[in-house]
């Protein structure tokens, strides 16, 4: 039954990626479709692809911190 | 130039299939014998006594697949010369990768140097797709419910990682027996259900080879493993994801498929702060007492996927782990089915 809580979680993990990575896809290729079909656009589409992967990254940074403080307050012997 | 459908690939893809099935079946012990005979074998350090296994599972599948692709371009004939050339970029990307990680098998590489020569692998597809523009085309990736995306300079910038990223993510995650062809071969069936959905004869053709190869090969690296895949082995499997990416236009698609190796890339790209080879690392994330994986409480340990797994789902043995995680990999196999369907939407 433990695996049964692995594949829970784990399915949300993956199905929430996996819309997200399609939410931010539209919602980039929607500000983009704003610029006239040029070079700004395609400097624009970099500028924005670039942004969202350097955000996953620090957010991906942030959550594991915040799991290794959490590890270390249980791992802390009691008053 | 005549182009085939995916009822003519129908015909070819049992024989594809149990050409790839029979050759793995017959050329694994050889191999393995010869492994023993020659010293190339690794302990296997999550067993009590850490028994020898011969280490370079690569060279059967790659011999196979290989044999399997031959086979395939036998039957189909000159009317599948679109398909000859899109197999063949993905074959030599494989291989390319393949070289790499046998050289790592036997002399060593470091962690940068192997990451670094994997970008290599995608110089195939740029040269045929020179050479055959019509047939390998680039860029513009699909998404579901958005169509071809406007990636225009990044799509080239990032063209060399496409080979070379999922090659290096299906190696991060190939650390305990019978998970990498296990959760492939699950891939590999997703693979061809996405070929009917999508009717491409390419995707079919790929997962049949691919699929008799790691049906026979996975009971030989199944827990207690008697060979390891080896770099050669998670190398080559990933880097033929990669090219099929590639190639077939469909990039969203397999990145759905390699969901669980990417969120595991990156848990060990960012807390390890770049490339490492596992001797490269002090303290680890998981540790193995008594035969349990037992997930590191140590706060300043990296962290991987099956850490996480370990505090989720609690200390596991390695069989069940493998298992787990290619149960785990029907997730993304049934997201790359539903991510073919939305493809397919108007």
């Amino acid at each position: 039954m433990k695996y049964l809580k692995v594949y829970v979680y784990m399915a949300l993990l993956t199905t929430a990626t996996w819309t997200s990575m399609i939410l931010t896809i539209k919602l980039i290729e929607s500000v983009i479709l704003l610029v006239p079909d040029s070079l700004w656009r395609s400097i624009l589409g970099l500028v924005l692809y670039a942004l969202w992967g350097g955000l996953l990254i620090a957010g991906i940074k942030l959550i594991l911190s915040h799991l290794s403080a959490r590890l270390a307050e249980r791992g802390k012997p009691a008053p | 130039m005549t182009q085939l459908s995916i009822y003519d690939a129908l015909y070819a893809s049992p024989v594809v299939f149990a050409a790839g099935f029979i050759v793995t079946r017959v050329l694994t012990p050889k191999i393995i014998e010869l492994h023993r005979k020659k010293g190339i074998v690794r302990p296997d350090a999550h067993k009590p006594g850490k028994p020898l296994v011969a280490h370079s599972g690569g060279v059967v599948l790659a011999i196979a697949f290989t044999l399997s692709i031959v086979v395939a371009f036998t039957l189909m004939g000159p009317a599948a010369y679109d398909l000859v050339v899109r197999l063949s970029a993905i074959l030599l990307s494989g291989l390319i990768c393949f070289l790499i990680g046998l050289y790592d098998d036997i002399k060593i590489l470091g962690g940068k140097e192997k990451t670094l020569l994997t970008l290599l692998a995608i110089a195939p597809i740029i040269g045929l797709h020179m050479v055959y523009p019509d047939i390998i085309v680039l860029g513009r990736p699909v998404v579901p419910l958005i169509g071809r995306i406007r990636l225009t300079i990044i799509y080239w910038i990032i063209l060399p990682l496409a080979v070379a990223g999922p090659a290096n993510l299906v190696n991060m995650l190939d650390v305990y027996n019978g998970v990498t062809p296990g959760m492939m071969l699950v891939a590999t069936a997703a693979l061809a259900a996405t070929s009917f959905i999508l009717g491409s004869p390419l995707l079919l053709i790929f997962a049949s080879a691919l699929g008799g190869v790691l049906l026979s090969y996975y009971p030989y690296n199944a827990y207690p493993a008697r060979i390891f895949n080896g770099d050669s082995g998670s190398l080559f499997l990933g880097a033929l994801l990669g090219a099929l990416a590639v190639v077939g236009r469909i990039e969203f698609l397999v990145m759905t498929l390699l969901l669980l190796h990417i969120i595991n890339g990156i848990m060990i790209l960012v807390s390890f702060g770049g490339f490492k080879e596992h001797r490269e690392i002090g303290r680890r994330p998981v540790i193995v007492k008594d035969s349990l994986l037992v997930a590191s409480r140590d706060p300043e340990a990296p962290w991987s996927l099956t850490r996480l797994i370990l505090l989720i789902g609690g200390p596991a043995r390695e069989y069940e782990l493998s298992r787990l995680y290619i149960l785990l990999e029907t997730l993304p196999a049934a997201l790359a089915v539903i991510t073919a369907i939305l493809m397919r939407w108007p």
